[in-house]
């Protein structure tokens, strides 16, 4: 009789165990959500990713204009200096 | 004698839950073996049908404006385009908004149903904009969708084969994030789309079309007499008609739309409970029709008596569990031969009509990360669907004895709470 009853003890101990843990996971992603969605369809990726890329072709312009600008202004300042320098 | 009438039953109903738990097994691994051998079919640039669509709404007011302003920047061709909005006895501004529309784009125009020829329900709304409506190719939207811009191209490509009757899109829940109950239905929209479709239209099954999001001919549905609206569910009604009748229907699973999914336990009751009447309904009226044609291969028979009695099978289970465990308890020898019956019987009985394993296939096939997380939970929304499809159940059996063949109709309440959560509506505008 003992035996049984520890038997059944122990069989309910690991099953709320197995459930707890079963549960666990969905406990956390419900009340600390990483993936909520709304998933985004292909409609909205697609713009979303345009915006990406317009943006990102912009910042390589400017990156290319600020390189110019600092080369000019490296040459003007060379020259300036060579034509300061008494020879 | 009686005992060997019950193990007999519960053998039975188990072989008849393992075998939904094998369709399930095979849909998973079709989809996963053809992910990458499996492109979306190429346009035909030369295919352009005209299209009309149909919204049919029955006070809509926080959600028709919406789904307008998407219609308003479709990618087809405006000229092959018209889109009717059944303003279905509506009480409130859904009609006054419809016709601002309307007046800004040619394109669009409103069909008025007063109370008296009205209120009647999505199939006689549906049919009303049928009889108004001249495209070759016929889409229906509810009102609570926001369609991505290229849809009816998507959809409309599959008609190119002169053998497709219907095509079936894919719907996505848009408000999603709102709670526990919208996080599990997009779960269960996951498994039902991304897999069970897709697996049907990839083995040449029958996708059921679910009256939104999809289309079909309209010289086929004109033939087999419009929707039939004593069905509380004619789009499953609709899908075995054209099957019956021969024609195909496909599933464009990148055809997507943003859907508002219902937010609190009752709505979502309210909701099954008619799904759930309706595709019983439509089981009575089909079974034996898809059991005898001549037109379906043996494969489309299957699955079709499947998918007519998918939603006996919650009830199915909880009998199957409550004649097991009597069976236990009565020392029944044959139950504990097939003691492994039980934990088979279990893990549908937990797993909302499709295992785990389907639905988190599919979340992996979306690109989801966490969300499969919240799968356990499913096992509280299969309880509530259990007594969900009893109900209709005995709802359907004491209708028919007393002669109300249909029942109320019981419209989802829209109150555009999916608006909140879209996403890049500000940047879509700013490119249009």
């Amino acid at each position: 009789m003992i035996e049984s009853l520890f038997g059944f003890t122990t069989l309910v101990g690991i099953t709320c165990v197995a459930i707890i843990l079963m549960f666990l996971p969905a406990v956390v992603e419900l009340k600390k959500p990483q993936d909520a969605g709304p998933r985004l369809i292909l409609d909205f990726q697609k713009r979303t990713l345009s915006h990406a890329k317009l943006n990102l072709t912009n910042i390589e312009e400017e990156f290319k204009l600020e390189n110019q600008q600092i080369t000019r202004m490296t040459i003007i300042h060379v020259m300036e200096n060579l034509e300061a320098s008494p020879i | 004698m009686i005992n060997e009438i019950l193990e007999s039953t519960f053998i039975a109903f188990t072989l008849i839950i393992s075998l939904y738990l094998i369709r399930h097994f095979i849909f998973t691994f079709i989809v996963l073996r053809n992910v990458r051998t499996r492109p979306f079919s190429k346009q035909n640039v030369n295919y352009e049908p005209t299209v009309s669509i149909l919204i049919p709404a029955h006070n809509e007011e926080f959600v028709i404006s919406k789904i307008l302003e998407k219609m308003a920047r479709l990618s087809y061709d405006k000229e092959k385009i018209e889109i009717i909005i059944i303003d279905d006895a509506s009480s409130d501004e859904t009609g006054n908004i419809a016709e601002e529309y309307a007046k800004l784009y040619n394109f669009m125009k409103v069909l008025h149903r007063d109370a008296l020829t009205g209120g009647k329900g999505k199939a006689a709304a549906l049919n009303a904009g049928l009889g108004s409506s001249t495209g070759e190719i016929v889409l229906c939207f509810d009102a609570d969708y926001l369609p991505s811009s290229d849809i009816v191209t998507k959809i409309v490509r599959k008609f190119e084969d002169p053998n497709v009757g219907a095509v079936q899109g894919r719907p996505v829940v848009l408000n999603e994030p709102q709670n526990i109950l919208t996080r599990l239905i997009a779960l269960e929209r996951i498994g039902g789309y991304r897999i069970d479709q897709e697996a049907r239209d990839i083995l040449g099954l029958v996708p059921q079309f679910g009256g939104t999001v999809g289309g079909f001919r309209r010289t086929i549905v004109e033939c087999l007499g419009g929707f039939d609206e004593s069905m509380l569910t004619e789009d499953t009604d609709l899908t075995f008609q054209i099957s019956l009748a021969g024609y195909k229907i496909r599933y464009a699973g990148d055809a997507e739309c943003y859907e508002e999914a219902v937010h609190t336990w009752k709505a979502y009751w309210r909701q099954r409970h008619r799904w759930a009447k309706g595709h019983m309904q439509v089981c009575f009226k089909h079974a034996f029709k898809v059991l005898t044609s001549k037109k379906l291969k043996l494969r489309q028979k299957i699955d079709g008596l499947l998918l007519l009695h998918i939603y006996f099978l919650p009830v199915l289970i909880l009998l199957s569990f409550i004649l097991g465990a009597w069976l236990i308890i009565a020392g029944s020898p044959i139950v504990s031969a097939l003691w492994f019956t039980i934990p088979l019987s279990l893990y549908s009985f937990i797993g909302n009509y499709a295992p785990f394993f389907e639905i988190g296939i599919g979340a992996y096939l979306d690109g989801r990360k966490r969300t499969q997380w919240l799968m356990p939970f499913l096992i509280f929304s299969f309880f509530y669907n259990t007594l969900i499809c009893s109900k209709a159940f005995f709802d359907l059996a004491a209708g028919r004895l007393i002669g109300n063949k249909q029942g109320d109709w019981g419209k989802t309440e829209h109150l555009g709470s999916g608006n909140r959560y879209i996403p890049f509506l500000g940047a879509m505008e700013a490119y249009d």
